[in-house]
């Protein structure tokens, strides 16, 4: 197994390396950083921009700003930002947090509705569990995340509206000032609901219906038909025979779905205002910040590498094959 | 501030109601208030659509709109401009402020003895000349100012009495003298920062100010989610009424008014779209202000090239353009009091020095009425023919497709170029429109990779605003020159006699139009919505937005 994660993590910096470098070159290109400021009315002295010009390095030839940039990253410097005063990896490690609040709340949500709609959905295969679950899964998966996090926020003010009283919030992970006590504790939960809903419900269409498919096919697995025959309990073959081994499949999507989420949250984070890791991508890039692109893919491609990594030791934990296998 | 500065700015308001467009949706709800009408008390939040990148105003990264909006209520400014445009003196700050001499042009403050920075320090000549000193190159080359302009031409600045009495002498008259020092830096906090360029591009750039000259004063600021002020104890003016003011960062519209709707917020102040003016519409208790800005929307045409060097084909677009048709097409649709704007140099109802400086320039020059006929007239007339439904050239060739640059993410300008194309297949004349994106747009505008585009300008400056597009080598120019128009530049730049500027600034205003390079459309809308609770929150035209009275904002009594 150590020699596995070895293995995964040499290629894993192999692929950040490239990946790297294409996005660098692609950014690069794509658009002038300091657009804004040579568009300005009335117009910027040249001195200034000759100055940022300077600053930002754009006048060294691609290669030496890639070879600058890898070389800081190497110390933990992400390099100059378009924004003067941005220090890029201090606002990256405040943006993680916010996302991972998130999108970890999100996971295990979606997570824990999948197993047991999916499951559900499959043990009453074509009885009315499974017909309102499924149809409901499609839909879901037919939704784009952005409309549904604009109906929600409508059918969270309607509700206030209702009620007469602010239990959603459409705006933030938490008001501005917070309030103190068990008022800070409602305040951050009506910032959150609406998110992680929307999140949830994204995933838990797709993860649900793996989970029905996992449960299905185990349900016609020989070794249940024989444990029926064997005469245990329903219970029993339901939880030995059926569930666990149908987690097996669910386990490794969601391991290898974790950076879909993370990347997922950009629009949930855009619609609802968390200034997390999406907006810092939006905003990089409609700034042509390539440092703070870079920065973010830098982050994003390793997640991906974690969680492929995760998908692998978690596989091994769940299917005792694997482990012998690899033993 | 003054009772009079309260009441000029309710008639002012009332004369933008009828001048500059300030639409009443709910005519008892935005009936405006004056300022003895607001209680003590209470907070306010409003939205911006971006965080504070750059706490420097005076700065080329932090001199943009949203920052100049945010930052204007802890900085002390020497004029203000009313609703109705008009630019008037800051009495809370300024005894007076005037030209005392012509030649050479000399400019002397009168700074009030009670006028002090939030820690008791006076506000004197020494923060003028801090201010003056970092926006002149030749004092300081390291200095990233946004605008050096005048502040160069700056010779000496002497103070007296006590520091309060400033006299500037500027080594050629500079007509638009009011629009320097529009934020006066505190000499002594750039001091504890260091020399002008490391106080100038760090000091205040970096840090979130302590310190303030105006109402408010910040509180607290979280980078990227809120800025909270409250009031300023040692604030000189007019007391402010609200204890707290937050500004929220929401980015889009939609989401800004989708928090108001949820009383997350109090006040949106955006540009206005037809959706928008549609949502807000339909909230009850809400007051909404449409009004117009001194930002105006216009076409521009090169005046160089294979086929737009002939001025001839230049003028019979400008006549065939039905530019008012253009407007009640577009913006008409949400702000029909929108009037559509006749001069270039000036924004409907504008007043310099108390003059009425707007005339109907296009008029006079039968411009922008949709005249066809006439267009075609000026083609024959030039050896043009229309043949099958297409014009050709003197020499008997079609005339090539003309490209209108626009920018794709900008509604309105999109539905502008289709319009003009619309508007100029009646003359033969094929528009093939070119929308570009950010990184595109902007590069194609610098070199001229156009034939027809929309843009908007600030006429903030004067004749300034007007010369970076048509003065000759000029930074937008694009190729336009005319020694005609130079030589208005120069002398409306240095005119410092408000009826003859307005008459120079005019007859450059014919001119211009009379060569086709700028076709002016309309002022650029602008909308505030809050509830009705509040009183005091106004449409200010000018780039300093709606927070140049904050100090009026309060819950209505």
């Amino acid at each position: 197994m150590l020699r596995l994660i070895l293995r995964r993590l040499a290629s894993a910096v192999l692929v950040l390396l490239l990946a790297s470098i294409v996005i660098f070159t692609v950014i690069s290109v794509s658009g002038d950083p300091l657009a804004e400021l040579r568009d300005r009315q009335p117009p910027v002295p040249e001195s200034v921009i000759a100055a940022e010009e300077a600053r930002l390095g754009l006048n060294d030839p691609l290669p030496v700003r890639y070879l600058t940039w890898l070389s800081g990253v190497v110390t933990g410097n992400f390099g100059p930002s378009t924004i003067a005063n941005r220090d890029i990896g201090a606002e990256l490690g405040t943006r993680v947090g916010v996302t991972l609040r998130l999108v970890l709340l999100a996971i295990v949500l979606a997570l824990v509705l999948s197993l047991i709609a999916g499951t559900v959905s499959a043990l009453h295969q074509r009885r009315w569990p499974d017909l309102l679950m499924t149809p409901a899964a499609f839909v879901l998966l037919a939704l784009p995340s952005f409309w549904l996090a604009v109906l929600l926020k409508q059918w969270g003010i309607g509700l206030n509206n209702l009620t007469g009283y602010q239990l959603f919030y459409t705006v933030g992970e938490a008001s501005v000032p917070r309030p103190e006590g068990f008022a800070l504790v409602a305040d951050i939960g009506g910032h959150l609901v609406l998110p992680t809903i929307v999140l949830a419900l994204v995933h838990f269409a797709t993860w649900s219906r793996y989970q029905r498919t996992a449960v299905a096919e185990a349900l016609a697995a020989d070794h249940v038909r024989f444990a029926v025959l064997k005469g245990l309990t329903r219970r029993r073959i339901i939880r030995s025979y059926v569930v666990r081994p149908a987690l097996i499949p669910i386990v490794t999507i969601v391991a290898l779905d974790l950076p879909v989420v993370f990347s997922g949250a950009v629009i949930t984070e855009t619609v609802f205002q968390w200034r997390g890791m999406g907006g810092f991508l939006l905003e990089s890039i409609a700034l042509r910040d390539t440092n703070a692109v870079l920065a973010w893919l830098l982050v994003a491609a390793t997640a991906v590498v974690v969680f492929n990594l995760l998908a692998d030791i978690l596989y091994g934990l769940v299917d005792p094959r694997v482990r012998y296998a690899k033993s | 501030m003054k009772a009079s500065r309260r009441l000029a700015v309710a008639v002012a308001l009332a004369a933008l109601a009828g001048t500059a467009g300030c639409t009443k949706i709910d005519d008892s709800a935005n009936t405006p208030t004056s300022s003895s009408e607001v209680a003590d008390g209470g907070t306010l939040t409003l939205a911006a659509s971006s965080p504070i990148t750059d706490w420097n105003p005076l700065s080329a990264a932090g001199d943009t709109t949203g920052q100049r909006q945010q930052q204007w209520p802890f900085y002390p400014h020497p004029f203000l401009t009313n609703p109705d445009t008009s630019v008037v003196l800051n009495t809370a700050l300024l005894e007076s402020a005037k030209v005392v001499s012509a030649s050479p042009m000399k400019v002397e403050y009168k700074i009030h003895q009670k006028a002090v920075w939030s820690d008791g320090t006076p506000i004197t000549g020494k923060d003028f000349e801090y201010t003056q000193a970092v926006q002149d190159p030749k004092k300081c080359a390291g200095c990233k100012a946004a605008f050096t302009e005048g502040y160069s031409l700056i010779t000496s600045l002497e103070t007296a009495n006590d520091g309060k009495t400033v006299t500037m002498t500027y080594s050629k008259p500079f007509s638009a003298w009011q629009a320097l020092f529009n934020y006066i830096l505190p000499a002594h906090v750039a001091a504890s920062y260091g020399d002008l360029a490391t106080s100038f591009n760090e000091g205040f750039s970096k840090n979130v100010p302590k310190f303030s000259g105006g109402p408010y004063v910040i509180k607290d600021y979280q980078d990227g989610v809120s800025m909270t002020m409250v009031k300023n104890p040692k604030w000189y003016g007019e007391p402010a009424h609200l204890d707290t003011i937050t500004t929220r960062y929401i980015s889009g519209q939609g989401a800004q008014i989708t928090a108001l709707q949820n009383g997350e917020i109090d006040l949106v102040y955006q540009n206005p779209t037809l959706d928008t003016v549609n949502q807000v519409k339909a909230m009850n208790g809400m007051t909404v202000l449409l009004g117009s800005t001194i930002t105006y929307y216009h076409l521009g045409m090169k005046t160089t090239g294979d086929v737009m060097s002939d001025a001839a084909l230049r003028k019979a677009i400008a006549t065939a353009l039905n530019l008012d048709d253009m407007r009640k097409r577009t913006v008409g649709q949400y702000a029909p009091d929108l009037v559509t704007m006749k001069s270039s140099a000036y924004v409907p109802g504008q007043k310099v020095g108390g003059i009425d400086a707007y005339r109907d320039n296009t008029d006079e020059l039968n411009i922008g009425k949709g005249d066809n006929k006439a267009a075609l007239g000026i083609l024959q007339q030039a050896g043009y023919r229309v043949t099958d439904g297409k014009l050709t050239l003197p020499d008997g060739k079609p005339l090539r497709d003309l490209k209108m640059l626009t920018l794709s993410t900008d509604v309105l300008r999109m539905e502008l170029a289709q319009i003009v194309q619309a508007q100029l297949k009646q003359l033969g004349i094929t528009v093939v429109i070119d929308p570009a994106d950010g990184s595109r747009y902007s590069p194609a505008l610098r070199s001229g990779s156009f034939d027809i585009m929309a843009t908007g300008t600030a006429l903030d400056l004067g004749a300034l605003s007007l010369q970076q597009w048509y003065g000759t080598n000029a930074a937008r120019s694009f190729g336009y020159s005319s020694p005609e128009a130079d030589q208005l530049f120069a002398e409306a730049a240095t005119e410092l006699e408000p009826a003859k500027q307005v008459e120079l600034m005019n007859r450059l205003d014919r001119v211009l139009l009379a060569d086709s390079v700028v076709l002016p459309l309309f002022a650029s809308p602008q909308m505030a919505v809050y509830p009705d609770k509040f009183a005091n929150i106004f449409i200010n035209p000018s780039k300093y937005g709606t927070t140049m009275n904050v100090e009026q904002w309060g819950l209505r009594k």
